[in-house]
């Protein structure tokens, strides 16, 4: 059941706030930037650089999803997994979450422009533009807004490695490649499973559109096989050894094997799991990837 | 050739041999189709090509098709030496280019 807003404490107000972030995202949008930062750099990393391109990386993510949360208000009243949110329980007025959000996000440009460099503040304002002017408001017209919003997803290493470097080189993309293909049948998964209540919210996701799962399986399987060959270009590109390849291999069969059991089951329980599979891969893939740079 | 480029180029024909018969099989779904399934069909081809148009922009970079911006020679080089970490508080630690 919804707090009401009269009930609201101090506490809970900070609560709601730390909500509006989406800390579990944000979570993951910090580990995938210190890889690509680890990735980037040569020779002796600043430690305080890659702390000032984590903080300042945290509140930009944070400022995009407070203010996706603004936009989507109405929507999010219309699905269960969502209205227990912040602004559509009631909680959180929406002027004060806008204002929230556009801080945090000026803020958090304005300290990578002044702690890191000009490239990672840049990339920060581009993924905030697509985020927020491209992806959210194309949720509701088509189920390409999963294709768009793997963009601003798969930024966050680059920008790693743009702070690291200060250059958008080739092992760049290699890791913005490895983060976009990964979203996709990540997120397949999840609107196979909310299919119902995308359908209640007006959001054309693909599983809404296609019932049977027939086509959502296929490209489940096309993006996981897709993203094989690309996780293993690290090595080909002379970034990490042979250990990485070995562990990326076994790790993007393990993602194939999860998406084709999906693909062939279509329930929600092997959507379930191939999610679950989905979020065991990517931190193993850049731990490995990390801890394997520069060995052959 | 060695096996790590070999298994890279077996897994990258793989997908795309499984990309040309998902495409096939859509161009043969959409004869006949309604016009619903018709234009689901031409939504689930634009899927299709995404991941292998990322796949060719990343093969121009990798073949130094693009401009020398994007790319650098030491990209492809041989493993660099793992990275430490170091805290600020020297004068020591480098300061990246962008920033001098």
């Amino acid at each position: 059941m919804a707090r009401s807003v009269a009930l609201a404490t101090p506490r809970t107000r900070v609560l709601d706030f730390a909500e509006l972030t989406k800390p579990r995202i944000t979570f993951m949008v910090v580990v995938t930037t210190a890889a690509g930062y680890l990735m980037g750099a040569q020779g002796h990393a600043s430690g305080l650089t890659l702390l000032h391109t984590i903080v300042g990386t945290a509140l930009v993510a944070s400022a995009a999803s407070a203010l996706n949360q603004w936009m989507e208000r109405d929507t999010d009243r219309l699905m269960e997994r969502t209205q227990n949110r912040p602004l559509p329980a009631g909680r959180l007025e929406p002027a004060v979450v806008l204002v929230f959000g556009i801080s945090v996000g000026v803020f958090g440009i304005t300290y990578l422009s002044r702690w890191v460099n000009g490239l990672t503040a840049g990339l920060g304002v581009g993924t905030l533009l697509l985020y927020l002017l491209a992806y959210t408001p194309m949720k509701r017209v088509s189920s390409l807004c999963t294709i768009v919003g793997a963009v601003p997803g798969a930024l966050p290493p680059v920008m790693g490695w743009a702070a690291a470097r200060g250059d958008l080189s080739v092992g760049a993309w290699v890791l913005f490649a490895v983060l976009f293909l990964w979203q996709i049948p990540h997120f397949l998964a999840i609107a196979w499973m909310y299919r119902e209540e995308y359908r209640r919210g007006g959001q054309p996701m693909l599983p809404v559109l296609d019932r049977e799962g027939v086509r959502t399986g296929r490209q489940i399987v096309l993006y996981c096989l897709a993203l094989v060959p690309v996780s293993l270009l690290p090595t080909v590109i002379g970034l990490t050894g042979a250990i990485y390849f070995v562990g990326a291999l076994l790790l993007g069969l393990l993602y194939l094997a999860a998406g084709a059991h999906a693909a062939t089951r279509r329930t929600t329980d092997s959507a379930r799991t191939l999610l679950r599979v989905s979020v065991v891969y990517l931190p193993l893939l850049l731990g490995l990837m990390a801890a394997s740079k520069g060995v052959p | 050739m060695n096996v790590q480029t070999t298994l890279f180029w077996l897994t990258g024909v793989v997908f795309f041999v499984v990309q040309l018969g998902v495409l096939l099989v859509l161009m043969r779904q959409g004869r006949g189709a309604d016009a619903e399934q018709a234009a689901n069909g031409r939504l689930e081809v634009v899927w299709t090509l995404v991941p292998a148009s990322l796949i060719a922009a990343l093969a121009l970079m990798l073949g130094g098709l693009t401009q020398r911006s994007w790319t650098r020679p030491e990209d492809s080089a041989a493993p660099r030496p793992g990275v430490t970490l170091r805290w600020a508080g020297s004068a020591s630690d480098p300061v990246p280019e962008s920033r001098r």
